[in-house]
């Protein structure tokens, strides 16, 4: 039995599909679906489309690995000092609502066409999101949590590791998924705006690039792996949770 | 019952709105009052409408009751898009952007050539020639699909050079921008593909070196500016476009008889000398045909532009109509 999700996602293939078939939305507009679906297996088997996926997983993944050390640096020196954390909190209220686009002639002015760009945005998207959940979801942990275990006398790495790291865990991963999406947007949409030189370039740059070029077919094979990633992402987010959180019994 | 009907009510829901998403953005006109006018406000491939423009040429010949609207556009990708969706009439792309249109169906009908390209190559850090750049160097161009970039990639092909090696260098950034980091050399590009009247600026720069003309691969490929319409406005509106044409002829007819004041507008619009534009619009004068465009477009295909063999100039649908 399809589930009512699928239903209407079929519904909407078959739709595009007959419109585009009958011309009544124009090819240059919509291609059709089966053409799209073809043209992406022959650029991923013979023309090296998943060089360009792999271009831009390469660099969320970097910027996200910087981005989520750099958060749990900052929400572990904000939990221990006072001061500290008001700081935190304080540019975090001014640059978290700042789209990373928004930045981006001044990260262009100061790092230039390079990928150091990319990353700082990647960064700025991150960061700030995943730093307030951190600090919050710290300031969260029940006192009753830290007093059994300085009572029980278990040391302070493996009250880190079995208390502190599982009791935060909803809201890291929370948080995580939230970041992850706005580096997602933010990169594609980087990418698209300006290009570095070389071989390496991503999934906005093909999009802008086919988009120069007036081939709208292998710009929606573009869009549509766009879906597909960020469809797998969130699919893993939810294995993570349901292998983690859920299992504890820390939400249903 | 029930659910069946809100299946069935859903579903037409999701049709329609697909269709009127789909086809509801496109500005289709049967009949016309106004026409809209795309021209780049500062490429000498557009000097024909600015002359146009300055002159009010144009009025003379539009039908009774019929009025003309100037946009300015300076994006190729965007007049190609604009032309294809018809929220403007008649506009000048570059030819390449009307031959990757072409092969991917979009409803814009070539009318003859406009106006052609002035595009040089040229380097901050010393370099005498195009050999000289390494494959980590940077190229500044102003967008893809321009003038600038077929004319460079023209260039690369007739001289036997690695075609992949020069595409990877190179690096989007507005002319204005590329001009003030040739001037500055701060290692952030080591030259520039410029067109007119910004290559203009480039050499009065003194640490900054002409590597390449592209003159002779612009004239073989017949790179420059096309004068297009869109489809439907051109079926439907034809005498507009007969106007439009009577008003272009009368600017390429006075082009050289009225030289002196015609040099005099560009210069004011291009901010540059009067003598030098004179030069410039002597030896450069625009045509109206056609001459490259098999050749032109058999390069597009080769390098990867196009995805389907492009058709030949002969097999377009008004071939007759476009002069050659």
């Amino acid at each position: 039995m399809l589930s009512k999700k699928w239903f209407w996602l079929i519904v909407i293939a078959i739709t595009w599909e007959v419109t585009a078939r009958n011309g009544l939305i124009p090819s240059y507009i919509f291609p059709p679906l089966t053409t799209i679906m073809a043209r992406s297996y022959t650029l991923l088997r013979y023309e090296g489309f998943g060089n360009v996926i792999l271009a831009s997983i390469k660099t969320i993944l970097h910027g996200f690995v910087i981005s989520f050390s750099a958060a749990i640096v900052v929400a572990s020196i904000s939990g221990y000092c006072k001061s500290f954390r008001t700081l935190v909190m304080a540019l975090h209220d001014i640059l978290n609502p700042l789209p990373s686009v928004a930045i981006l002639p001044i990260v262009l002015l100061v790092c230039g066409l390079t990928k150091d760009s990319l990353y700082i945005l990647i960064f700025h998207a991150v960061f700030w999101p995943l730093v307030a959940t951190l600090m919050m979801s710290i300031c969260t942990i029940p006192q009753e949590y830290r007093n059994f275990s300085y009572n029980i006398g278990i040391p302070k790495w493996k009250m880190s590791i079995f208390v502190f790291i599982p009791a935060i865990f909803p809201y890291l991963l929370s948080g995580v998924r939230n970041s992850w999406g706005r580096a997602w947007r933010s990169l594609i949409s980087a990418e698209a705006i300006f290009y570095i030189s070389g071989s390496q370039q991503g999934l906005g740059y093909w999009i802008y690039s086919n988009r120069a070029y007036a081939n709208m077919c292998d710009v929606m094979v573009g869009v549509l792996m766009i879906v597909l990633i960020s469809i797998a992402v969130e699919k893993m987010f939810q294995i993570i949770e349901n292998r983690t959180i859920k299992k504890w019994g820390v939400t249903k | 019952m029930k659910k069946r009907f809100n299946v069935v009510v859903s579903s037409a829901l999701a049709t329609v709105l697909s269709l009127t998403l789909a086809t509801g953005c496109s500005h289709k006109k049967s009949t016309t009052d106004k026409v809209t006018i795309a021209y780049n406000p500062s490429g000498y491939g557009s000097a024909v409408s600015h002359l146009m423009i300055a002159e009010n040429t144009l009025d003379k010949y539009l039908p009774d009751g019929v009025t003309a609207e100037w946009v300015e556009m300076s994006s190729a990708s965007d007049i190609r898009d604009a032309l294809a969706n018809g929220t403007v009439d008649i506009a000048a792309p570059a030819l390449s952007a009307y031959i990757s249109a072409k092969e991917n169906d979009m409803p814009i009908t070539l009318i003859s050539n406009y106006g052609n390209a002035m595009v040089k190559l040229y380097s901050c850090c010393g370099y005498t020639d195009i050999s000289d750049f390494k494959e980590d160097d940077v190229l500044a161009i102003k967008g893809l699909n321009t003038n600038p970039q077929i004319s460079f990639l023209a260039y690369v092909k007739e001289n036997g050079l690695d075609i992949n090696k020069y595409t990877n260098m190179l690096s989007k950034i507005p002319e204005s921008e590329s001009l003030a980091m040739l001037e500055t050399d701060n290692g952030e590009i080591e030259g520039a593909i410029l067109s007119y009247p910004v290559s203009n600026e480039a050499e009065k720069i003194e640490n900054v070196t002409l590597i390449a003309d592209f003159k002779d691969v612009i004239d073989d490929y017949n790179l420059g500016n096309c004068l297009c319409a869109n489809s439907d406005f051109y079926n439907e509106n034809y005498e507009v476009v007969v106007a439009f044409e009577s008003a272009r002829d009368e600017i390429m007819d006075s082009w050289n008889s009225k030289l002196d004041h015609n040099a005099q507008i560009l210069s004011e619009l291009y901010e540059c000398d009067k003598a030098e534009i004179a030069g410039i619009m002597e030896s450069l004068p625009p045509t109206k045909e056609i001459t490259g465009y098999n050749k032109l477009s058999a390069l597009m295909y080769e390098s990867g532009m196009l995805n389907k063999q492009p058709l030949s100039f002969e097999e377009l649908p008004n071939y007759d109509k476009i002069p050659h």
